[in-house]
């Protein structure tokens, strides 16, 4: 079970797929909020869906340069693939979750003592 | 719409997906893209589309095709050989093993997942298709195959399908990304966008279908799918075949590694015909059971995203795709227009030498290698007064070692050697270091002396002045096992020329404190096991000739030859011919010596703009190496490649020398193909390199590229061999090891090691049917050298001021040299990604207190300028360097590969000694000066 954080900056977001696989989420539709919780509590990989979750990765890197993030895009556009890649998410996945997808790429980016991230790409 | 109506829609886009990534784009598909009918279709989707992620692809797609002109189609093949056969700088790598890490290292976990999945459908990836079966399009066939199963009715793989899909998808909208950053021509980021909205779209119809959609997403798909009807697509799957193929069981090949000159053994692990891992190989002479960083990681050179793929001709300045046939016709065709003696061969690989130098030496093309870059100059002393070019010290029992201007802790003669020269100094061995810099080595060292560039004979001579005046001279082996002691004697007392070699002498030169000369030089007379050594920083300064004969004239004096502690003479077997009875070797042309130096005459590459813009070259075939980044002033290389008229390189890589020729022809790596060797160095072992994977992509063995030239040249009859084994064979003729053995334990260890072997032998040669690179016509250690006496140079060692336009002054008050970092070898490790995690960038090392006076501090960006050239660096201040001496890691700044990829703007270095003067080089034996470049520093900014 993992500790996760959600940022969707729409508030109807819903995350039961996350947490029917039996993970822990604190979801939040604030950036700011996001950040704090962030600072302040135990994350192993944080949810971010769309521009301003790429946006947020900026900051919880502040807070640890290994942060763990998966990016998820609503409306995919590939300037904004490239940008998040820059950022050296674990993944980018479409929005709706599937969850086959997203517990694989969980499962990869959690492995056991594994303390690194994913490389960047400049795009 | 039914599943299977769907499924047919989802056939249709990953056929078309497939196609355009398998390949370059066929005339047919682009003329077909190009009609009214596909543009009117592809149009209407794109205006009618709900998904504005679909049509945005739809729509980036047709307005390219719309405004394709006449040269596009040919464009679109240069663009694909930059994009996918690693021409260009920004390769998209379309392999899920790349971006499962996104490290550029391919046949990684989703290579096995994805042959599981293939085996599980009863599949296989056809294996005429040259990439492996994690690209792109062999999932978009596997995709695309599942659909037509499911459209055809077989509804069972629809689960398969999905999952597939699923776990497979979030690689391929990373790959949408590079490849829309990496494309210039247009076409492929429409592609990329067109691929994306289909990704998208897939994922949508793949789940439940909910309130939020504005609209089925099937029914998009659909519409897609029919405009993309009328292309002239494959119906059926064209990159799989039917039928399982089983893994292929698990090996354990012993084998050499052959990253570096070292040859160590090695152990290379296979699991379904793929490299897993390389370790030591026990018992082996060279590397003693060890590999070095880059020994061990060589998986990653294999592996590299980087490599070449497939033969290139380069037309209207870029490269396209060409098949081995027309390359190897294009390259015989246009050597046959020239005179082949203005044709040099460069091998800067010797793997199977023994066949492509057959061939050039018979057509009469002056040939190069690695020697001349290297150290020719330790050579011309070496290989005349001794019988070998480096006798390596048997460190096991010696108990006082000198060393100068090496770094053996990081250099090539193998791990066996390094761990006893580190045990050594363990157990209280002295070793003593001179050196400008504090290397590994120095650090490693009982005592670092910094010494300027190109001074060392004098301080070798003051210790031989020392050791004469003290009567601490062997002088039973003077006696019988030396000649022109009583001359070598008069020129140390100063008695032919006045100028007597003392210590304070030296010490004035060298920068060495005259006591530090006078101790270490009774120290090393009276220690009982003890050995001198040199190489390249000897070699590749002013005085590399005189340097090294007086440093051997430490062990000659002392008697330190085959002693225990001393330097080995070379008791390793030679291998016969090739050509065994019946087969005609070809006989040699008659190639022109190009550059006449006082000791050596060949072709040195430094002179490489004289030789062509003096009509003496007009032409170049490069097998490995890479001269652009390691012959001598890289403006001046450059300009004389381009003015060449015909130009081939033979390389695995895209190497700045590659980038300026005419055609490109793929080289497999070491791993991909089998030679035998004995030692380069004096052990007796007959070694085997296995031929571990098969060749990747369409890349070749040199092997099979001299037969296939030979063969277009009509000279087949002098190439007879049905397979290199054959060769092999007729190789170890006579030999106490056959091939069975080398195969089955990776090498064959053909006489005991013994000391004072010349006793035996009556000589310091070795006997026949032994190798050595030498050959002491006196059969004695000459202190006067022979061949110099032939050819009227001054046959003694003497301590030489380089020339004067070469020496530091007001304007340039800095000597640079190159040197090694273990991580690398060359230029030619900087695409495995394991060594560049590790040594990814280079940096000028410059003396703490020199940086203070510029006011230079870690990580500055300076200048480092000299008066042929300049080139911008990071600094590295620190006290390993001396005052008024530079240094940088040599290899760096390559175009292309990893240092070049700005995806990767992390990797990259530099190449400084690219700004030595132009033309020039010690006069004995042709070595570029890499050591002795003078220069200023400028600081650029913080
Ligand atoms: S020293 Fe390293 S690179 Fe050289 S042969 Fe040995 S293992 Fe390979």
């Amino acid at each position: 079970m993992a500790q996760i954080l959600a940022y969707d900056p729409d508030p109807e977001m819903q995350w039961e797929a996350v947490t029917s696989m039996g993970h822990d989420v604190a979801s939040f539709s604030d950036a700011g909020e996001t950040v704090d919780y962030a600072q302040s509590n135990k994350v192993d990989i944080a949810l971010l869906v769309g521009t301003e979750g790429v946006d947020m990765i900026k900051p919880l890197r502040e807070i640890s340069p290994n942060f763990k993030v998966v990016v998820f895009c609503d409306a995919p556009e590939i300037m904004e693939v490239r940008r998040a890649l820059r950022w050296a998410p674990c993944s980018v996945l479409f929005k709706p979750i599937v969850k086959e997808e997203l517990d694989a790429c969980l499962k990869r980016a959690l492995l056991k003592g594994k303390s690194t991230i994913k490389g960047s790409l400049n795009l | 719409m039914d599943v299977k109506q769907l499924a047919a829609a989802k056939f249709n886009i990953q056929r078309f997906l497939a196609t355009v990534f398998a390949d370059e784009i066929s005339e047919t598909l682009f003329k077909a893209m190009k009609t009214d009918t596909f543009l009117r279709d592809l149009k209407e989707v794109s205006e009618t589309l709900y998904s504005k992620e679909m049509a945005r692809g739809a729509k980036a797609l047709f307005d390219f095709m719309d405004s394709a002109g006449v040269d596009t189609y040919q464009a679109l093949r240069f663009e694909y050989a930059d994009l996918f056969l690693n021409a260009g700088k920004s390769p998209v790598l379309p392999y899920e093993s790349f971006y499962a890490d996104r490290e550029p290292t391919l046949y990684g976990e989703p290579l096995f997942q994805m042959r599981e999945s293939l085996r599980k459908q009863k599949l296989h990836k056809d294996p005429d298709y040259p990439e492996p079966e994690d690209h792109i399009s062999v999932e978009f066939d596997f995709l695309a195959e599942m659909n037509r199963r499911e459209a055809a009715g077989d509804l069972s793989v629809a689960e398969v399908r999905s999952d597939f899909g699923r776990r497979h998808m979030a690689w391929r909208t990373e790959f949408c990304a590079v490849l829309h950053f990496s494309d210039q021509s247009g076409f492929y980021k429409a592609l990329a966008e067109f691929t994306l909205g289909y990704l998208f779209l897939a994922h949508l119809a793949s789940v439940p279908s909910e309130d939020e959609f504005p609209a089925n997403p099937a029914a998009d798909l659909a519409a897609v799918a029919k405009a993309l009807e009328t292309l002239p697509l494959a119906t059926e799957s064209f990159l799989l075949k039917p039928g399982t193929i089983e893994p292929a069981a698990p090996r354990t090949i012993p084998t050499h590694c052959y990253a570096c000159g070292a040859l160590c053994g090695m152990t290379a692990k296979t699991k379904d015909g793929v490299l897993m891992s390389t370790g030591g190989l026990r018992g082996d002479i060279k590397g003693g059971g060890r590999l070095c960083i880059k020994g061990g990681n060589a998986k990653h050179h294999v592996y590299s995203a980087y490599r070449l793929k497939s033969p290139l001709i380069k037309e209207n300045g870029r490269f396209r795709k060409a098949s081995w046939d027309e390359a190897l016709d294009k390259v015989v065709t246009d050597f046959k227009a020239y005179d082949p003696t203005k044709i040099g061969y460069m091998r800067g690989n010797d793997f199977a030498n023994w066949i492509h130098e057959a061939l050039f030496d018979h057509l009469g093309c002056p040939k190069t290698t690695h020697r001349p870059m290297c150290d020719n100059a330790n050579r011309m002393s070496n290989e005349h007064n001794l019988s070998d070019k480096r006798p390596w010290i048997n460190y096991q029992e010696a108990d006082y070692i000198l060393h100068f201007g090496m770094n053996e802790v990081i250099t090539s003669y193998g791990q066996r050697k390094t761990a006893q020269l580190k045990a050594a100094v363990d157990r209280g061995a002295k070793l003593v270091v001179l050196d400008p810099r504090r290397s590994e080595t120095a650090s490693l060292a009982t005592e670092w002396i910094p010494i300027k560039p190109s001074t060392d004979a004098a301080v070798a001579l003051a210790m031989c002045h020392v050791i004469i005046k003290n009567g601490l001279y062997d002088k039973d082996f003077v006696a019988n096992w030396t000649h022109g002691f009583e001359a070598f004697k008069k020129r140390v007392m100063g008695e032919d020329d006045d100028v007597p070699k003392t210590p304070l002498w030296a010490s004035r030169i060298s920068g060495v404190p005259a006591e530090t000369i006078e101790r270490i030089a009774l120290e090393f007379a009276k220690a009982t096991a003890k050995g001198a050594m040199s190489w390249t920083g000897l070699a590749q300064v002013p005085n590399g000739m005189y340097a090294t004969a007086a440093l051997q004239a430490l062990n000659a004096l002392c008697g330190t030859y085959d002693a225990p502690g001393g330097p080995s003479l070379p008791f390793k077997r030679k291998l016969k011919p090739a050509w065994g009875e019946g087969q005609e070797k070809p006989p040699k042309g008659n190639a022109p010596k190009l550059d006449k130096l006082r000791m050596w005459a060949g072709w040195a590459p430094a002179y490489l703009l004289d030789d062509v813009e003096s009509g003496k070259l007009d032409g170049m075939i490069c097998y490995f190496g890479d001269p652009v980044l390691s012959w001598g002033n890289q403006a001046a290389i450059t300009e004389a490649i381009e003015k060449m008229k015909f130009k081939v390189c033979i390389d695995a890589f895209m190497c700045d020398t590659a980038l300026l020729c005419d055609v490109v022809l793929p080289d497999s790596t070491w791993l991909e193909q089998s030679q035998i060797k004995p030692d380069w160095l004096y052990e007796a072992q007959i070694s085997y390199w296995a031929e571990v994977v098969e060749p990747l992509f369409q890349t070749k063995p040199m092997y099979w590229i001299t037969m296939e030239l030979a063969r277009r040249m009509g000279l087949e009859k002098h190439f007879p061999w049905k397979n290199i084994e054959e060769a092999f064979e007729n190789q170890l003729r006579g030999l106490p090891c056959t091939l069975d053995q080398l195969k089955e334990q990776g090498y064959v260890i053909t006489d005991k090691a013994a000391y004072y072997k010349y006793k035996e032998w009556g000589s310091l040669n070795p006997p026949d049917g032994y190798g050595s690179s030498g050959n002491t016509k006196t059969g004695k250690y000459n202190f006067v050298n022979p061949v110099a006496e032939e050819k009227g140079v001054d046959p003694l060692p003497n301590h030489h001021d380089g020339p004067p336009d070469l020496a530091t002054d007001a304007t340039y008050p800095f000597h640079f040299g190159n040197f090694r970092v273990f991580g690398h070898e060359h230029s030619s490790t900087f695409n495995d990604f394991g060594l560049m995690k590790a040594n990814g960038s280079n940096a000028l090392w410059i003396n703490k207190m020199d940086a203070h006076d510029l006011q230079i501090e870690e990580g500055d960006l300076v200048r480092l300028k000299s008066p042929w050239g300049e080139v911008e660096i990071k600094a590295h201040p620190t006290w390993d360097i001396m005052p008024g001496i530079l240094g940088a890691a040599g290899g760096f700044g390559h175009k292309r590969g990893l240092e070049g990829d700005p995806k990767f703007p992390q990797f990259g270095g530099k190449n400084p000694p690219g700004i030595q003067k132009p033309n020039i080089t010690e006069d004995m034996g042709g070595t570029p000066l890499l050591k002795y470049i003078k220069t200023r520093v400028e600081k650029i900014s913080s």
